[in-house]
């Protein structure tokens, strides 16, 4: 492993190992976790995650759950207010991680 | 009067460091990241430069340089310290070089001293080439060779380190005889030694402050019992009248904690060292302590260090990232980095992060949930 360490925002401590489980079958080493306390901290805090995207690769694993159809439409709406580039890239993930990562244990 | 510069080479855990110091500065790290030792680096010159210390005692009260060298130091392995400062308006530099002899004795490789680019003191000089023996002591410790840095032999003796443990202030047997001990062993004593005016309205102050932090306290007062023994008593409010008095062995830990953080605060204009003020603290008594240390820095222009795990105390929005140190462990060693020189904590800071949310997960061990399987059966 010898790629930049990709730093991890979440919304819980359930999330921060699906985030390493992930790296880890990537073969990509993993940087500062960000534990946020639930989805609306991590929300509150997706504009300086995204800042600082610009600089190193991060991951940043988010439940869809019902606040929109699709990623890039939940991205869309997190970084409403935010700057006009986005250094983060969304990918399509189940609505709910948690689910998916007990269905694979 | 302020240290403004410290490089380091060899010490502890710290193969180098290089960072400038303001005059309120947090260190932050994981645990067993050198945190104390590097705040143990300002102990070391303040025991070199003490009437009761000196280089020998200070290197041996920390088990000799064999425990002070980095054990990644390598063929280079003199332990160095160098630290700027500004003293009265004048900028002093001082390095001390260090290693032992066969003899496992401490013996300076360099020492110099310089005031304003002015270089005062370089070592070891003609005498110390004539008599070796000379370089067991550094002449901070040598009133007939400092005559003209005095000023940074009294700076160094000023400075105070804090960490109380509220048990060794109860416990007054264990700690009679010790002098300016910094787990707060002589606290009683200490107050004791102030002068009366200065103490009584020291003792007013802090009962105003800790008022906030505990409502019913309505007094403190300083008296000795039967045997001499220095006892702090509090009134509490009670229904009865004199029915609330308390002596300090009923104080809580928090209590006794903050009213030793409020009385170093107070005492003295040197640099203050604190160990995790954060200990035994209501979360929204911490969130203020950034705070108070501001306002006295302000008004006092006392340089604070501290070293603290709590992310209360780092919410405080008034922290700039300038002084943040923070403390990563590696394979060999740990660095030592301002938080304002992390891009990414740069930018995190600019997306409108706190200083507690974008600092503390670095400090965060990278497996912590393994310590929940502890309970669990082997």
């Amino acid at each position: 492993m010898n790629s930049l360490p990709v730093n991890v925002a979440v919304e819980g401590n359930s999330d921060e190992a699906l985030a390493r489980a992930l790296l880890r079958e990537c073969e990509l080493p993993t940087g500062v976790v960000y534990v946020q306390k639930g989805k609306d901290n991590l929300d509150k805090k997706l504009k300086a995650f995204n800042q600082a995207a610009n600089h190193a690769p991060w991951l940043v694993l988010r439940d869809l759950d019902r606040d929109a159809a699709c990623a890039p439409e939940l991205w869309r709406y997190c970084l409403r207010n935010g700057p006009h580039t986005w250094f983060c890239e969304s990918r399509f993930t189940p609505p709910n991680p948690g689910c998916w990562r007990t269905e694979n244990a | 009067m302020q240290i403004t510069h410290l490089k380091l080479e060899n010490w502890r855990n710290f193969l180098h460091v290089d960072v400038p110091l303001k005059k309120r500065m947090f260190l932050v790290g994981p645990n067993a990241s050198g945190k104390s030792n590097l705040l143990d680096v300002f102990r070391f010159l303040r025991d070199i430069a003490d009437d009761q210390g000196g280089f020998q005692s200070a290197v041996q009260t920390r088990k000799g340089v064999s425990k002070l060298r980095s054990l990644h130091a390598r063929r280079y392995s003199n332990i160095v310290i160098d630290v700027a400062m500004e003293i009265d308006g004048k900028s002093w530099t001082y390095r001390l070089e260090f290693t032992q002899d066969n003899n496992r004795r401490a013996i300076v490789k360099k020492e110099t001293v310089a005031a304003n680019g002015r270089c005062l003191l370089d070592r070891p000089n003609e005498q110390d080439n004539q008599d070796p023996e000379l370089l067991t002591q550094t002449h901070l410790e040598q009133i007939q060779a400092n005559k003209d840095f005095r000023e940074v032999v009294d700076f160094f003796k000023k400075i105070r380190y804090l960490h109380i443990i509220p048990q060794l202030i109860r416990d007054t047997d264990r700690s009679s005889g010790k002098q300016w001990s910094p787990y707060g062993g002589d606290f009683l004593e200490q107050l004791v030694r102030t002068q009366e005016k200065t103490l009584k309205s020291r003792l007013r102050r802090i009962v105003a402050a800790l008022k906030v932090a505990v409502p019913n306290l309505k007094e403190l007062e300083l008296n000795r019992d039967d045997r001499g023994t220095p006892h702090l008593r509090g009134l509490f409010s009670h229904w009865r009248p004199d029915a609330g008095w308390q002596l300090e062995d009923q104080f809580s830990d928090g209590t006794l904690r903050l009213l030793g953080l409020l009385w170093g605060f107070l005492d003295g204009a040197a640099p203050l060292l604190l160990e995790e003020p954060e200990l035994s603290l209501h979360y929204a008594v911490v969130r203020h302590i950034p705070g108070i240390l501001a306002r006295l820095s302000r008004r006092t222009g006392r340089q604070i260090l501290l070293s603290s795990h709590s992310a209360e105390l780092l919410s405080d929005p008034g922290i700039d990232a300038n002084e943040v140190l923070l403390l990563k462990p590696t394979r060999e060693d740990t660095r030592v980095t301002v938080a304002a020189n992390e891009i990414e904590i740069g930018r995190l800071l600019e997306g409108g992060m706190s200083i507690a949310d974008a600092v503390l997960p670095w400090t965060a061990p990278p497996i912590v949930q393994q310590l929940t399987l502890f309970g669990d059966a082997p």
